[in-house]
């Protein structure tokens, strides 16, 4: 499990802003570099132009069946794009949610949804409520997510299918 | 910058972080805490580590669904069983970015599902043992959580960090490990669950609604379409397609269908469950006059195969036809409606 440390802002930043000079408060910059990139895929269909998906973490739960895939989605349709799109069109969740990324196990030819509890909740980014949650990703922006899925754990590799995407294949999960 | 020590006092109310420097103008909008005689509780009483001021949290996000993205940074602190029925976590936002993000609904559960604005409602804590999902514990008589709430707090400003609390019904004593899962972060797994050095009695000791631990589940599909499954902590329910079982509008098995069919009697083998249920159903065309019977009749149909296949003995089957009743995927699409067209056969794992 990696441990990423933060930094908190340092008290001469708040000490400059009490005082009332304006210094700019270090963002972390070069937080982008530290957020991992596992595989990419490209749009397939043509309303998303040069959008992208990353996948950033494929994580296991112990032993269990629990995997969560972190993914990131470049906007690049030329428009903002609204991640309750993402939402599964075959099977009903409860609410708006990005329930239509799947996982695919290519040798067992298993295709996974994403988890939901008995309330059809699914077990990924959904419902978008926080007023800054990342729904409406601008063009030009990213929105990251996640999804979660019950994975044997036998299964260690496994393509990630967004709709409207190329399968982005080969993501082991760690 | 110096976060707000923990006060164990009588108040449950988050706080946030602050510079204390003499004369510094107070930059937090948050209850600051440090005047606060009814003392503040960022940390709930005896916890394992949250409280001391140099312990590294469990977990940290890799980035969030917000705005800030990784600029906003969520921790998990710790994970302590209280008692025997009581699970306390507490978790860190720190918002790193220059301007501030909405706090009031942060964390919160959708209004709709009983959540509750300036609190950590919407935190959940997942038993992957058992593939449960547990919701935060309610006060009795009360809407919102057992949990902090930062009443009036509406933003987390650039710089500041807010501590909070939620309480949770304890998972079953052999469970070590569980993830958290918040509104805004991807799910943090392999949280280890540790004993509270002493309970917080004023959580422990707080009167509770009934607990809620939902079961998960999830819908998987052999890609060749013939056919579906849904797997729960406790169930399998394999969904059987008519259109390779039957010809259509009959309900005599084909010869196509005894693969599947060994398959199934494979796996109840290797079960426990002592009962299997086995259910007829078909899509929305037509109509159910002739679609209950249909269902009911095939569902006999593999129920005769089954039997002949099974070699476990004790079991006992259930049959029944729902007709186009209770549908698993959408009717809307040829897709959907292929799925809806099943033979569901459940068991106890």
């Amino acid at each position: 499990m990696t441990l990423i440390s933060r930094k908190v802002v340092p008290s001469s930043a708040i000490l400059a802003m009490s005082s009332g000079l304006i210094f700019g408060i270090p963002s972390s910059s070069a937080a982008d570099d530290e957020v991992p990139v596992l595989g990419t895929a490209n749009a397939e269909s043509d309303d998303l132009g040069q959008s992208t998906i990353e996948v950033n973490e494929a994580t296991r739960s112990t032993e269990s069946d629990f995997v969560t895939i972190t993914w990131t989605f470049r906007n690049n349709t030329g428009k903002e794009y609204d991640a309750k799109d993402l939402g599964n069109t075959l099977y009903p969740y409860n609410d708006y949610s990005v329930s239509g990324v799947t996982a695919l196990d290519e040798k067992a030819k298993i295709r996974y949804h994403p988890i939901q509890d008995s309330e059809e909740f699914c077990l990924c980014a959904g419902q978008f409520y926080p007023h800054d949650f990342r729904e409406k990703i601008p063009n030009g922006a990213s929105g990251t997510y996640w999804t979660s899925y019950m994975i044997p754990s036998e299964t260690n590799e496994i393509t990630i299918e967004v709709p409207g995407f190329e399968s982005l294949e080969g993501v082991t999960i760690e | 910058m110096i976060r707000q020590r923990a006060d164990r006092g009588l108040r449950r109310k988050a706080t946030c972080g602050f510079a204390l420097l003499a004369g510094a103008v107070l930059l937090s909008s948050c209850v600051s805490g440090k005047d606060d005689t009814s003392g503040s509780a960022d940390a709930p009483a005896g916890g394992s580590g949250a409280e001391t001021e140099d312990s590294s949290p469990l977990a940290s996000s890799v980035t969030t669904s917000t705005k800030l993205a990784d600029n906003l940074n969520v921790d998990v602190l710790s994970l302590d069983r209280h008692n025997e029925d009581v699970v306390v976590l507490s978790m860190r936002a720190t918002n790193n970015a220059e301007s501030e993000i909405r706090l009031s609904d942060l964390f919160m559960y959708p209004p709709r599902a009983g959540g509750q604005r300036y609190t950590p409602n919407g935190v959940s804590l997942i038993d992957t043992k058992n593939m449960k999902r547990h919701r935060p514990l309610v006060e009795k008589g009360q809407e919102g959580c057992l949990c902090s709430d930062w009443q009036g707090d509406i933003d987390l400003q650039s710089g500041d960090s807010i501590d909070f609390w939620v309480a949770f019904p304890s998972p079953p004593e052999d469970v070590t490990d569980m993830v958290v899962s918040t509104t805004i972060t991807p799910d943090f797994p392999n949280i280890p669950l540790k004993t509270a050095d002493s309970a917080d009695e004023e959580i422990t000791g707080s009167p509770i609604e009934e607990p809620r631990i939902l079961a998960l589940s999830s819908l998987q599909d052999d890609l060749d379409g013939s056919s579906s499954r849904e797997e729960s902590g406790d169930e399998t329910s394999i969904m059987l397609s008519s259109d390779v079982l039957f010809e259509l509008n009959e309900s005599e098995v084909t010869s196509e269908a005894a693969n599947a069919l060994e398959s199934v009697a494979s796996e109840i083998d290797n079960a426990s469950g002592k009962t299997v249920r086995i259910d007829g159903y078909t899509d929305n065309s037509g109509n159910d006059s002739i679609n209950v019977p249909l269902s009911e009749d095939r569902a006999l149909a593999v129920e005769t195969e089954l039997e002949d296949l099974v070699t476990r003995s004790g079991i006992t089957f259930e049959t029944a036809g729902h007709g186009s009743n209770d549908p698993v995927a959408t009717n809307d699409t040829e897709e959907g409606r292929q799925k809806n067209r099943r033979v569901t056969i459940s068991f106890e794992k």
